[in-house]
């Protein structure tokens, strides 16, 4: 199969789950691959499952996976062919895709033109104006104090102030009424110039509850652009997607089609090839959809969309960046079952889901479900990246199937020596607004503010750690108690002092 | 022999016996009786009811999975682990693991409850360390840019008494 590829090797541009699944890809298709690994990750999962791994410098992000001179140094090192980013990192720079193309390698990715289109916020919403695609209702323009606050009178309230340059919520301000106007308008300022060096503010309707619903994309090189259909998405903590699912509950035939037609047009607004996303926000009194951004790369939670289509995403990423042509029209297209990711997070789900480290002490996966997992057992979660540490997902006839399923593989997954959110998940599950699908994006923060761990012990946990306690040594010993904390100062963790 | 482990900030203690094969356990007054052989995963039998627990030990710290739910006990001195003993807040310890961006006190300053003392960062999330209360800087054990696990000592305090 590899021979009519224009490459037959393919250096993976990242780490983690996704470094290990492009792998998987790159195996079924016959091509090569190689990783890239920072001194943090040396030994890690990805760095193993490929046919060779690069060291590309140190712990540090912007000194290794963000580092665009170390990553093209080890596509040249290895003679790799392309380059296929994942997702985070350097997927949506276009500067690396360009860099990547110039040095005469394969971008496993849409053009840089498509990438910069979508990735400068304000004239993705001009152009998607053009194109037909809604977004919300808004004002750009002169954006003196008395010219906002006339477009705030006409929007009216809620809006949202926002940085015309902006992202991540930073020089953002939600004004509740005309009162609270000039404030926001001052305090967005400030934050915008001072992160963007770029002070332009625009206002946008602000949408209190809603939910957020995205379509997967697929062209190829040829003028074929088809959609995959859609990801309901609206379950998210700290503005962070942990539970994906498709076909979204809240979709009907009729709002379906419309926002896969959007999501086409927008993508063919810009010239889009290869896999991407674009997102919406949906009004769930009105049904009315408004495009958010659109995401120039893999996505995360791709795995419901392959499961319910029976569509590769990475192989045919790969496929059409060799120059194939897509085989299958839109028609041919449809969503079987429904399937439900849930991302597990090494975090303190009840201490405000602050990032955690550790080593991962024993680990059993769940059967018949997928997992994409970056971790195995015996290895270190350090801090210094995302702590997305796996996957699972599910694929059953209906959601009610899937959704058991999911609860059923959340209670089977052994992941022990490193704190995690699956105790979390499952309590996410069990709600009974979750199992009604009805939730827009700050249900979790609403309903789960302050969400413990029961914190009952049951009598048998405390007897079986007591009779793990019990060692020949051990009794022997139960004079002078070798673990107390209070004989060996600061941290009593074996393996503290590592680092 | 008697066992204590501290649980999400809650003491247990209980009384274990081995005889042959079989486990006693006295739990809050109760006494539980099970077969036991220390095996992965760990079978026990509690009133006829067979669970099983998959495990993992650290140091004194003990990971177990039983019916879907994932506990961890820390092994702890008997008499002295209701936190009572000196020390308490004054030894300000890392809530994550992470990396020490900024120190922003030395020993010998005196600072007021709620003063910034150190940034921590992990994952892109910086938290902020506090004075816990008026007091005086008594040890900074750490510099920046050192990377720290969760619950390695980071600043001891020492009590302003006023003077």
């Amino acid at each position: 199969m590899a021979d009519k590829f224009p490459f037959n090797k393919v250096l993976i541009a990242n780490r983690g789950e996704i470094a290990v699944r492009i792998a998987a890809a790159c195996k079924k298709l016959g091509l090569a691959s190689v990783a890239v690994y920072s001194e943090a990750d040396a030994g890690a999962l990805h760095t193993q499952v490929v046919d060779e791994a690069v060291l590309i410098g140190p712990a540090a992000a912007r000194e290794s996976y963000l580092n665009i001179a170390a990553v093209l140094g080890a596509a040249k090192e290895s003679g790799a062919g392309a380059v296929h980013p994942g997702y985070g990192f350097l997927a949506e720079n276009a500067e690396f895709a360009q860099a990547v193309m110039d040095a005469g390698l394969v971008w496993v990715g849409p053009p840089p033109a498509a990438m910069r289109a979508m990735g400068d916020k304000a004239k993705a919403r001009e152009l998607m104006l053009q194109a037909g695609v809604p977004v919300l209702p808004g004002y750009q323009g002169d954006d003196s104090v008395a010219k906002l606050k006339a477009a705030a009178g006409k929007l009216g309230y809620p809006l949202l102030v926002k940085a015309a340059a902006g992202g991540g919520g930073v020089g953002q301000r939600v004004v509740l009424a005309a009162a609270e106007l000039d404030e926001a308008i001052a305090a967005a300022r400030r934050e915008a110039a001072s992160a963007f060096g770029d002070e332009r503010l625009v206002l946008e309707k602000y949408l209190a509850m809603a939910r957020h619903v995205e379509v997967q994309v697929l062209g190829d090189q040829h003028g074929t652009l088809l959609h995959l259909f859609e990801r309901e998405c609206s379950l998210q903590r700290r503005r962070q997607k942990v539970v994906e699912e498709t076909p979204s509950p809240l979709l009907d035939d009729e709002l379906r089609s419309a926002m896969c037609a959007a999501a086409t047009a927008a993508a063919a607004a810009v010239d889009y090839t290869n896999a991407g996303t674009v997102e919406f926000l949906v009004d769930p009194a009105t049904r009315e959809f408004y495009f958010l951004e659109m995401n120039t790369r893999l996505q995360v939670e791709h795995p419901v969309t392959e499961l319910t289509t029976g569509v590769d995403i990475v192989e045919w990423q790969l496929r059409v960046a060799a120059g194939e042509r897509l085989p299958f029209a839109q028609n041919d297209l449809t969503q079987r079952g429904h399937a439900m990711e849930c991302r597990i997070y090494a975090e303190d789900s009840a201490a405000n889901f602050l990032p955690q480290a550790g080593k991962v002490l024993r680990l059993q996966w769940p059967s018949s479900v997928r997992i994409d997992a970056g971790i195995a057992e015996g290895q270190r979660v350090g801090v210094y990246y995302d702590p997305m540490l796996a996957k699972l997902s599910v694929h059953a006839a209906d959601r009610r199937q899937a959704l058991a399923a999911m609860r059923a593989a959340l209670a089977d997954t052994v992941l022990l020596g490193v704190v995690n959110n699956i105790d979390f998940l499952q309590a996410v599950l069990a709600d009974t607004a979750v199992a009604a699908g009805d939730f827009d994006t700050q249900f979790i923060e609403r309903t789960f503010a302050g969400w413990q761990a029961e914190s009952g012990l049951p009598a048998e946990i405390l007897l079986a750690a007591a009779a793990l306690e019990l060692q020949p040594a051990m009794i022997a010993e139960q004079g002078a108690d070798p673990y107390s904390p209070w004989a060996s100062g600061s941290g009593f963790r074996m393996g503290g002092g590592e680092r | 022999m008697k066992f204590t482990f501290e649980h999400s900030g809650q003491v247990h203690t209980l009384e274990l016996q081995m005889m042959g094969e079989v486990l006693r356990a006295v739990v809050n007054g109760q006494v539980h009786e099970t077969p036991f052989e220390r095996g992965q995963p760990l079978i026990l039998n509690l009133n006829g009811q067979p669970v099983k627990v998959a495990w993992a030990k650290d140091g004194g710290d003990t990971w177990l999975h039983v019916n879907g739910r994932t506990y961890m006990l820390r092994r702890t001195a008997g008499g002295r682990a209701g936190g009572q003993a000196a020390g308490g807040e004054r030894s300000l310890r890392a809530p994550m693991p992470g990396q020490v961006r900024k120190v922003l006190v030395q020993p010998g300053d005196e600072v007021a409850a709620g003063a910034v003392l150190l940034l921590l960062e992990a994952m892109k999330m910086e938290v902020r360390i506090l004075a816990s209360q008026d007091a005086i800087v008594a040890v900074v054990a750490v510099t920046e840019g050192q990377s720290v696990d969760k619950e390695q000592l980071l600043v001891e305090l020492e009590p302003d008494d006023g003077g």
